[in-house]
């Protein structure tokens, strides 16, 4: 019985922990709210991508090329972290180099560049393309 | 009625070593998979940091090293976990590393919905005996006789997993208010989705586009979000009130794969709703019940 008891209060004691956030509403961790997709993100995002450019005609380069990942979060957050710390050269410089020695579908391209996109998300048009860094490939 | 409802806290130790090898299975393996984007937290920068959790006291980011280390026991002592290995000693070094792990990826920013729940199950698992069943040397089911001690873990655990989903249900209506049953949040998250993947020239997520053009209807399937969130405790009640909501909740979130291709791999894996499953001897031996 006292066994019972105890693990009881030690369980209550978790929950009351794991549900404080409703009190609190203090995002952290482990301790969440939990706040997935209640935030509306807004009508027009900006994202950060890279782009391959042949005869001025943008062609947008794949995760592999651009971060060697398969997670478009993980290829914006180096992205970002890369515009961050002022190396955006670089990166667009590895690109490049990427891009010269892996794909054939960019072989007429001349130039790479790191963009700024804002797009409105319901539609898809793009209301802003601004280039954050270029660099020739090969 | 007391005696319809699910997580009867006595269970047998085969029970509860099955989800030791699942839980402490899932993270090595996700942490190992994953050890690229643990590893290269070491070159965000550092004024991204910002403390959460257990690192809510420190104001600056830990030493690289210690990320790398922090991989290195949640991927061994994970293994040694699952094995059943020095389970008293091992378990707890697995299931606080866990956490130092998963609140560091937190701490800059990077947040994944279905990680507080992997590190809370893996504190349980970390801190239950474990092992006394299906270890690495001793494969038998262990004591036959059901106990609380196997029992009330589960039961924690499989709280754990409903209260998250309420907290959820919560936060959409706490932010969003009642405009977000209305479905255009969920609208909005959809093309969020869809249009990163298409910036980097990803094939988009194939329900999206129907989705969206479902426009005032998506009413329907944000109600039905967060009546699944906010109904999570009807699981408690066992039979079929439980296997229902599973249901219910499995669809969800392949539904969210199929529209955002946004995937809780803990979750749609089964092993977060594992304790769920009745407790009782008497269902285990017809498991899944």
């Amino acid at each position: 019985m006292r066994e019972r008891r105890w693990r009881s209060a030690l369980s209550l004691a978790v929950l009351a922990l794991v549900l404080s956030p409703l009190v609190t509403d203090r995002d952290s961790f482990p301790l969440s709210t939990h706040p997935m997709y209640a935030h509306d993100r807004g009508d027009v995002a900006v994202f950060r991508t890279v782009e391959a450019v042949a005869d001025g005609q943008p062609a947008t380069l794949s995760l592999a090329l651009i971060a060697e990942t398969d997670d478009p979060l993980v290829a914006q957050g180096r992205l970002r972290d890369s515009e961050a710390r002022g190396e955006l050269a670089t990166t667009c410089a590895r690109i490049a180099t990427r891009v010269a020695d892996d794909d054939e579908r960019f072989r007429r391209a001349e130039v790479v560049e790191v963009v700024r996109l804002t797009i409105e998300l319901r539609s898809g048009e793009r209301l802003e393309r601004e280039v954050l860094a270029r660099c020739a490939i090969g | 009625m007391r005696d319809r409802l699910t997580l009867t806290p006595v269970a047998v130790a085969e029970r509860l070593a099955l989800w030791r090898i699942l839980v402490a299975g899932f993270v090595t393996i996700y942490v190992a998979v994953r050890s690229p984007v643990f590893l290269g937290l070491r070159d965000r920068p550092p004024a991204e940091w910002d403390g959460v959790g257990p690192w809510a006291w420190l104001d600056r980011a830990p030493m690289d090293p210690v990320l790398v280390v922090l991989v290195g026991i949640v991927v061994v002592t994970g293994a040694m976990v699952a094995a059943g290995v020095w389970h008293r000693v091992i378990g707890p070094v697995f299931g606080v590393a866990t956490l130092l792990l998963l609140a560091a990826r937190s701490s800059y920013g990077q947040i994944l919905w279905f990680e507080p729940l992997i590190a809370l199950h893996a504190l349980v698992v970390a801190f239950a005996p474990a092992a006394d069943a299906w270890r690495l040397g001793d494969w038998s089911a262990g004591d036959d006789e059901p106990a609380m001690r196997y029992g009330h873990p589960l039961r924690l655990a499989a709280v754990l997993t409903i209260a998250t989903y309420v907290l959820a249900g919560v936060a959409k209506l706490r932010i969003g208010g009642l405009e977000w049953l209305r479905g255009d949040t969920l609208g909005n998250h959809i093309a969020f989705s869809a249009t990163r993947l298409e910036v980097f020239g990803e094939r988009t997520p194939f329900l999206a586009d129907a989705a969206l053009a479902l426009g005032p209807a998506l009413t329907v399937g944000a109600v039905v979000v967060v009546a699944v969130e906010l109904g999570a405790p009807i699981a408690l009640l066992g039979d079929r009130w439980r296997t229902g909501w599973i249901v219910a909740v499995l669809a969800m979130h392949l539904g969210v794969a199929a529209t955002m291709f946004i995937v809780f791999p803990y979750h749609v894996t089964g092993i977060a709703l594992l304790p769920l499953f009745d407790a009782r001897p008497s269902r285990w031996r017809r498991w899944p019940g």
